[in-house]
């Protein structure tokens, strides 16, 4: 496989504007027709890198984070409140990792230093090989693209919440825009008639919405945080499965927060947290049978 | 034209127009009293010291004086400002007080310059009143919009969450909430544009008149008036949340939701 990669690179750098770093995004937005020359070349010649992929995308080495607690503010010299003592773990490259755990074991703090809402006390973080305080923070946050469980529609139309992304990165609106609409929304599910609809949508149609408008920046690394539970079984079902195609297609990471058994089931790799930020992590078949230590079987026996 | 002279005795039998507050907060059980009173005498007391200060002021016929005089009120309202947005630092103080010196340091150079000539330069009869009602404005429109900008983060961190998460930079996440911050700053003064002479005849008109200026000059003072507040409000405003939007983020696009 390296020697893939050497003539991969070679290609690509024949091409010219594109650098080794920027290949997963290229590779990516092939997926909705983009760099169809790229990727040609790329599926001809290596079809089994983008799905047979043992790399991590996300690395953490001692990761240390913790908060002022909430009624000690303000005062200096407090106990803080810890999240991770020293957080080792591994995000594998496009596949779909569940992180499981009790609330209040950081499991949304875990998302949010990947894509640096927050900032790690200690430690390192790194995405891609590279350590994310070295990366641009607003690219860093399209790439790594955090989904949280509430929905959250801007003001406009459905079709212009779902491009809402492309106004930051100052990219206007992209030339195949009916077909990539036409894709995610048969990604996500939603009626084409929506595109014009302003407001009075369900929660799960606004969940689905979000989902459109993360995956129409191309993010290498998608993180639900529960953003499918507004969705009934069947829907969710049937989006998860989309997603789960799209992945195939192209590489995409998925690390999904889920405490739904069913959903658990469709992850390939299961990452349990608890306080302080021990971990469990493993094959998903095999940890939801047979849970290692007592404290993930008991927690998994409160989800049946 | 002569202006008839009112003297303390005068200003105590006002007070019985008081007791008509006092009645109807003792029978309708508001417990206003304590409030009222200490408003009362505070309003006495204050008003009669800013009398003694200006007399004193326009005696001293320095333009350092006068200068210094704007300081002060300036500090005053910039801190009067921030005492009303809740939190705490000394940033909010810092950023109210810069806010309403800038604003009104800038309207009050252009109303003096080009509007309002005066003789010698810095009158106090002319600067010290009309610099008052621009700092005044300045105050209002920066309060209001930093309170705002306070609870619209406050209520709205998800949004700006949400639109960070999408790799927005902290001023693009923060946008709708600045300006709805603005708007609040500014609906006042606009609707005071709106109703002006119809619902309420403006206080400082309503000086001149009785004090014996043709109403038609007292109306054009008025509406000079009526603009610049507008300018200072809205500058104290942009300047003042812009400042203070800042204080919620970080270099690297982090928020930090007020609490």
């Amino acid at each position: 496989m390296s020697s893939g990669w050497e003539r991969l690179t070679f290609l690509v750098l024949k091409i010219d504007y594109i650098t080794k770093d920027e290949l997963w995004s290229n590779t990516l937005s092939c997926g909705f027709g983009f760099n169809v020359n790229i990727c040609l070349i790329y599926f001809i010649n290596y079809p089994g890198v983008v799905t047979v992929s043992d790399e991590s995308l996300v690395e953490f080495s001692g990761v240390v984070k913790s908060f002022k607690s909430q009624q000690d503010e303000g005062k200096k010299g407090v106990e803080r409140n810890v999240i991770f003592s020293e957080l080792d773990l591994s995000i594998a490259r496009g596949k779909t990792t569940a992180l499981i755990g009790p609330s209040g074991s950081g499991k949304t703090t875990l998302l949010r230093l990947i894509n640096r809402l927050e900032s790690a006390d200690g430690g390192r973080i790194t995405f891609a090989g590279k350590d994310v305080e070295s990366l641009e923070v607003l690219s860093l946050r399209r790439l790594a693209l955090l989904l949280p469980q509430k929905p959250l529609l801007f003001e406009g139309t459905v079709r212009e919440n779902i491009t809402y992304g492309s106004r930051f990165s100052g990219g206007s609106a992209k030339g195949d825009d009916g077909e990539r609409f036409g894709e995610l929304l048969a990604v996500v599910g939603l009626p084409e008639e929506l595109l014009e609809r302003k407001g009075d949508l369900s929660g799960g149609e606004e969940q689905r919405v979000c989902l459109a408008r993360a995956l129409w920046l191309s993010p290498q690394l998608l993180m639900l945080d529960e953003s499918t539970s507004y969705l009934d079984p069947p829907v969710a079902r049937k989006v998860l499965a989309n997603l789960a195609e799209l992945q195939r297609e192209t590489g995409l990471t998925v690390i999904h927060v889920t405490h739904e058994i069913p959903k658990l089931k469709l992850a390939h790799r299961i990452i349990f947290l608890t306080d302080g930020g021990a971990v469990e992590e493993g094959d998903a078949k095999s940890l939801l049978t047979n849970p290692r230590t007592t404290r993930m079987r008991d927690f998994l026996g409160e989800l049946k | 034209m002569s202006i008839i002279q009112i003297d303390y005795i005068d200003v105590a039998i006002s007070l019985g127009l008081i007791a008509v507050v006092l009645a109807i907060s003792l029978l309708s059980r508001l417990f206003l009293e304590k409030d009222l009173l200490i408003g009362t005498v505070r309003c006495f007391i204050q008003l009669v010291i800013v009398g003694y200060i200006l007399n004193w002021v326009f005696g001293l016929e320095h333009w350092y004086a006068v200068l210094a005089m704007l300081l002060v009120m300036m500090l005053i309202a910039g801190y009067s400002a921030s005492r009303r947005v809740e939190g705490r630092g000394e940033k909010r103080i810092v950023v109210a007080s810069f806010a309403v010196m800038a604003a009104s340091f800038s309207v009050i150079m252009v109303v003096f310059s080009l509007v309002i000539p005066l003789d010698p330069w810095y009158d106090p009869r002319y600067v010290i009143p009309i610099s008052g009602m621009i700092i005044n404005g300045a105050m209002n429109g920066v309060s209001i919009g930093m309170a705002t900008l306070r609870t619209q983060l406050k209520d709205r961190s998800d949004a700006v969450l949400g639109a960070l998460s999408l790799g927005a930079s902290s001023a693009q996440a923060s946008a709708p909430m600045v300006r709805e911050s603005l708007k609040k700053a500014l609906i006042p003064t606009i609707n005071g544009l709106m109703t002006a002479g119809i619902v309420q005849l403006p206080g400082m008109m309503t000086g001149q008149i009785v004090a014996g200026v043709d109403p038609r000059l007292a109306v054009l003072y008025q509406i000079v008036v009526y603009y610049m507040l507008a300018a200072s409000v809205s500058l104290s405003a942009i300047i003042g949340v812009k400042m203070y939007r800042r204080r919620f983020f970080n270099k690297i696009h982090q928020f930090s939701r007020p609490g």
